[in-house]
């Protein structure tokens, strides 16, 4: 048996998991310092960089914490000297972290951090759905959505070439396990990204203060102006998508051209979505897909484009409803909107396929929780 | 096409292993690939079930395999639940179910290359080259996946794999 | 970028001397005085410095909370209305 499928592509082909994928990346990213706490199903990701450390593979500091909130103070530090940084975390672990998440961002230092988007507790669960994720939304963070290991691959190198352009800290997001702990066959694509560059580097002998305590102007002139270069962050990321895999900067639009319908989602459980569009297109149906690769900058310029009749598929919730829901929802678009696969609820093509089914029969109540 | 292999297996028979060898085969044969693990307690004994996806076009989905082709059975004891057409069964000897099925004795040819681990024979070889033979996997590949996967440990376990790809028996 | 709101010039005295807030003055005594650097420890300001006799203290920003008299284990503090 032989097959030509995957033999497009100048890369070599490696069967990785996205945890894999983006130790790969980080590797050619070259990172100066990384510090992490280990937490399911991140973990893979900083074992693989700490072993690629002490083998020698990658000359860098990797700085065993004993917190995740130490984890981003350490790489905060080190990102504010200069270094180009890396950690990774997942659901409790980015609470534990969350006050220092603030710190980075309004620091406007660039850094990079995957996460391997897990249930928040109680109850206990280690599965997937995007609850931690959607919790970085305010805090001034670049948020990326990956769907598959060959995305996270690449995501995680445009989120450093982004982040040090913008000085805003970049989170590539990965669901748990469907993603983290599944091997897929991925291309390592050769990227050789600029030197380090920030807005301000502190060394020794420089006297300077850093975030002294500041009223109310200062704090408000801080603020707008990160929310102001969040924006624009959309700018770079569409210009340098076509270095980083070509899908289509902060969206990917998924037969969406001639759309009456269209569905709004957000990371891996897209590809199960996708195979369900297909099976309504051949029924001639007109559906489509607004893939959000990111959820910060928030592509509002592509929600706004929608077809009238859209259906948003949430896997976080605010309330009663989802996350995505409202946010698409508050670009003036009217919405539909499912809460699905929490906890790692597995969704699968067949139950794509009738939600779809029934958004196009016009049967889905504003609100509906996919149980 | 797509082929979708669920792997019935208990925690610490290399289940996982053998969806990730076989996935690589696939891939150093041209097709698309995916090794999925079921995500549970990771308690040694228990019960998993290990996901493999091979295919000429690209996989997007990532749900679990609810109707697989081809279920392979690492341990007799696990009830077959499935209507898979094919299945593969680590057994000594054939037996009676309605779909078409193969049988290798893994568990004995494990042992024999000293494949066991803490009171458990480690199946993940046998059953990567019994599986391998049934999906028309090359044998060549199987090896320079085995390898990749591997490392240092693939030497020993191809020649469990290659014993079990060339004695497995369908009924 | 304007990173005024960030990075700020790290001078002394940013808010003024500080020392003109004071009601009462700490004296040390350097006869009894051992420099064990308690007070440079626990002052809230950090304006204790050891110096050749005894600790010396920089006036133009002790507020005169009068913390290094409570933690003076020789008693070698007292604080003196202004």
């Amino acid at each position: 048996m032989r097959a030509e499928g995957n033999r497009n592509g100048s890369g070599v082909k490696r069967l990785l998991t996205s945890n894999e994928a983006i130790a790969e990346a980080v590797k050619i990213a070259k990172p100066d310092v990384i510090a992490a706490y280990p937490i399911t199903p991140q973990s893979p990701i900083v074992e693989k960089l700490a072993e690629m450390v002490e083998s020698g593979e990658l000359d860098a500091s990797f700085v065993r914490v004993e917190s995740e909130h130490s984890a981003m103070a350490v790489i905060h530090g080190a990102a504010t000297a200069g270094a180009r940084v890396f950690t990774a975390t997942s659901s409790h672990g980015l609470a534990y972290m969350f006050e220092m998440c603030w710190w980075i961002a309004g620091s406007r230092l660039p850094a990079v951090m995957a996460v391997a988007t897990r249930s928040i507790g109680a109850p206990w669960n280690i599965h997937g759905d995007h609850t931690d994720i959607m919790s970085l939304r305010d805090a001034g963070w670049i948020i990326g959505m990956a769907e598959s290991a060959q995305e996270a691959f690449d995501m995680t190198l445009q989120a450093f070439a982004v982040s040090e352009v913008v000085n805003i800290p970049f989170a590539v997001g990965i669901d748990a396990f469907t993603m983290s702990h599944t091997a897929e066959i991925v291309e390592i694509r050769n990227a050789k990204l600029p030197e380090r560059r920030q807005a301000y580097r502190i060394l020794p002998g420089m006297e300077v203060a850093v975030n002294a305590v500041t009223m109310g102007e200062a704090r408000m002139k801080a603020r707008y102006d990160l929310a102001i270069d969040l924006e624009k962050s959309a700018e770079v990321i569409e210009r340098t998508d076509g270095e980083f895999g070509s899908y289509g900067g902060l969206v990917e639009k998924y037969r969406l051209e001639d759309a009456e319908y269209a569905v709004v989602m957000a990371g891996g459980w897209c590809g199960d979505a996708k195979d369900a569009i297909d099976m309504l297109r051949d029924e001639g149906v007109r559906i489509g897909m607004l893939r959000l690769r990111f959820i910060r900058p928030f592509p509002e310029k592509a929600v706004k484009e929608l077809p009238s009749e859209v259906l948003v598929v949430d896997r976080a919730n605010t309330g009663i409803k989802g996350i995505l829901g409202m946010e698409t929802a508050a670009c003036g678009v009217e919405v539909k909107n499912v809460v699905a696969g929490i906890g790692g609820l597995d969704v699968g093509i067949d139950d794509f396929y009738r939600l779809f089914g029934k958004f196009v029969d016009g049967k889905l109540e504003k609100v509906e929780w996919l149980i | 096409m797509l082929t979708e292999v669920t792997i019935y297996c208990r925690g610490g028979q290399g289940g996982v292993t053998a969806a990730r060898v076989l996935a690589t085969a696939a891939m150093l044969q041209g097709y698309y690939s995916q090794a999925m693990p079921q995500f549970g307690p990771e308690r040694r004994g228990a019960r998993v079930n290990t996901y493999l996806r091979i295919s000429d076009r690209p996989i997007r989905r990532r749900s679990v395999i609810k109707n697989p082709d081809i279920v392979a059975v690492f341990d007799r004891k696990i009830e077959i639940d499935s209507e898979a057409s094919v299945v593969i069964l680590n057994s000594p000897e054939p037996v009676q179910i309605p779909s078409r099925t193969y049988y290798v004795n893994a568990t004995e040819i494990a042992e024999r290359h000293g494949l066991v681990n803490a009171g458990w024979a480690i199946l993940s070889a046998p059953m990567s080259g019994a599986i391998a033979r049934v999906l028309d996997i090359e044998i060549s590949a199987l090896k320079e996946a085995m390898h990749i996967e591997l490392g240092e440990r693939a030497e020993r376990s191809f020649k469990a794999a290659k014993e079990a790809y060339e004695v497995i028996k369908w009924t | 970028m304007d990173l005024s709101p960030i990075l700020s010039e790290a001078t002394v005295a940013s808010a003024g001397e500080t020392g003109s807030w004071r009601n009462y003055r700490p004296l040390v005594s350097s006869e009894l005085c051992s420099k064990c650097g308690n007070c440079i420890v626990y002052c809230p300001e950090g304006v204790i410095f050891e110096g050749v006799d005894s600790v010396e203290i920089d006036y133009r920003f002790c507020k005169g909370c009068g913390v290094c008299r409570e933690v003076c284990g020789q008693k070698a503090i007292e604080m003196v209305p202004e």
